[in-house]
């Protein structure tokens, strides 16, 4: 089905490591506000949406996060604030350790996500998939799926395409860990596009002070060539080839270490972008 | 105790940003100028125009070609936004206060200025402190007068 032009495109948000529920999740407010700040300061009238894509409660329900919540809790019983920071850590380690794991929670979040962009499309809003952090692994693995499936993406136009580009913000895509057997964040191998001219976008922002970016427990500046930081450089090699336009942007947003990393929601660099994606 | 110190002063320790910019006249701007934006330690410049949407330029995909945009590209593959100084391409590490650029437009598309090339001002300086509460990064309004 081709995308409706005249229809407002839809900003799909996924979000990355989280503590707490679906509920305390608000980051289309937060996208809204930066790229209403540049259409509004450029006396653009536009309109489009934004929405989230929430996992947080499939993450949370997972037999070990609550295993590990219960343990943190009877470690820490009587004493609150180790109980919730120990609660906390399981929460977000959970998180990695359920995409890492690629069971059938991550199988069920990635369906979850794939169901919501192929819902929009069919509506005939343009798809711009917007991923933080551990939602960037999710993000480019739905992408995948969806070039590789037959009838999806056709051809050289555009408009019949699911998804129109993506941003990835704080990835952690290029770290290359290995734990014991297992890999963290294995590189996922991109599937050509079935066009010969057309190209999919995707921006990759990222601060060189950002830890999840370089994988420096305490911050240390990422090394780059050029603009090409640890994603690049991973996922450069038969890029271009298969049609993933890949740019990597490093920002800076003025924070160190863990202010780093959730820092990009309040960059207008990444607003400024966003505009010139859907609008330029 | 002195971890968190540690910590403290890590995550303080890079609170100021510096911005430089310019302002050229653009002719499918509204009443005011372009302005140039350039926060140093980004690898993207950008220019914010009045009712048109932003252009950015960045070295090529690699980084290791001149400040150009990778979003329009001539049917040969040029792209069709560049900026030069004297005639010359310009990389990212060349910016600098106080020296003036041009804005070379060698297409005609329906969201670039026409193919021309457009002088801005000499790059102005500015340094921007955050802190908490305030740690938005600076970024021109093209529309309004005073920035």
């Amino acid at each position: 089905m081709a995308v409706d032009l005249s229809k407002p495109p839809h900003i799909l948000v996924v979000h990355g490591v989280q503590t707490g529920t679906n509920q305390k999740i608000s980051l289309d407010k937060t996208v809204r506000a930066l790229v209403d700040r540049v259409l509004a300061a450029s006396h653009i009238h536009e309109d489009y949406q934004v929405l989230q894509y929430l996992y947080e409660d499939k993450s949370d329900a997972h037999p070990s996060v609550q295993l590990g919540k219960l343990l943190a809790g009877a470690i820490a019983k009587g004493r609150p604030l180790t109980r919730r920071a120990l609660s906390m850590t399981v929460d977000l380690i959970g998180d990695v350790v359920i995409a890492a794991g690629q069971g059938s929670t991550a199988a069920s979040i990635r369906a979850g996500l794939r169901q919501q962009i192929l819902h929009s499309h069919q509506q005939g809003h343009r798809v711009l998939l917007l991923a933080h952090s551990l939602g960037s692994f999710y993000a480019l693995q739905v992408l995948n799926e969806l070039i590789a499936e037959p009838g999806l993406f056709q051809g050289e136009d555009r408009r019949f395409w699911p998804v129109q580009g993506l941003v990835t913000i704080g990835s952690p895509l290029g770290l290359n860990l290995q734990i014991g057997p297992w890999a963290i964040f294995p590189k996922v191998t991109l599937h050509p596009l079935p066009a010969e001219h057309e190209r999919l976008p995707w921006h990759n922002f990222y601060s060189r002070h950002d830890p999840i970016v370089s994988g420096r427990v305490f911050g240390n500046k990422v090394e780059v060539e050029g603009t090409e930081g640890p994603l690049e450089l991973r996922y450069r090699k038969g890029c271009d080839d298969k049609g993933w336009l890949l740019h990597g942007h490093y920002v800076n947003t003025g924070q160190r270490w863990l202010l780093a990393h959730t820092a990009y929601w309040q960059d207008p660099s990444l607003g400024l972008r966003l505009v010139a994606m859907l609008w330029g | 105790m002195k971890t968190l110190l540690f910590l403290l002063l890590l995550s303080l320790s890079g609170c100021s940003i510096v911005h430089y910019t310019a302002e050229a006249d653009l002719p499918d701007t509204e009443t005011r100028a372009a302005i140039l934006h350039y926060r140093q330690g980004d690898s993207v410049v950008h220019i914010v125009r009045c009712g048109a949407v932003p252009l950015h330029l960045v070295e090529g995909l690699q980084g290791r070609q001149p400040l150009q945009s990778q979003d329009y590209r001539d049917s040969s593959g040029a792209s069709c936004v560049l900026l030069q100084q004297a005639g010359q391409p310009v990389m990212l590490n060349e910016l600098a206060q106080d020296q003036s650029y041009d804005l070379v437009v060698q297409c005609q598309q329906q969201s670039l200025p026409l193919a021309n090339i457009y002088s801005f001002s000499p790059l102005k300086r500015k340094r921007q402190w955050l802190w908490p509460g305030n740690a938005t990064p600076w970024t021109p309004s093209p529309c309004a007068a005073g920035d």
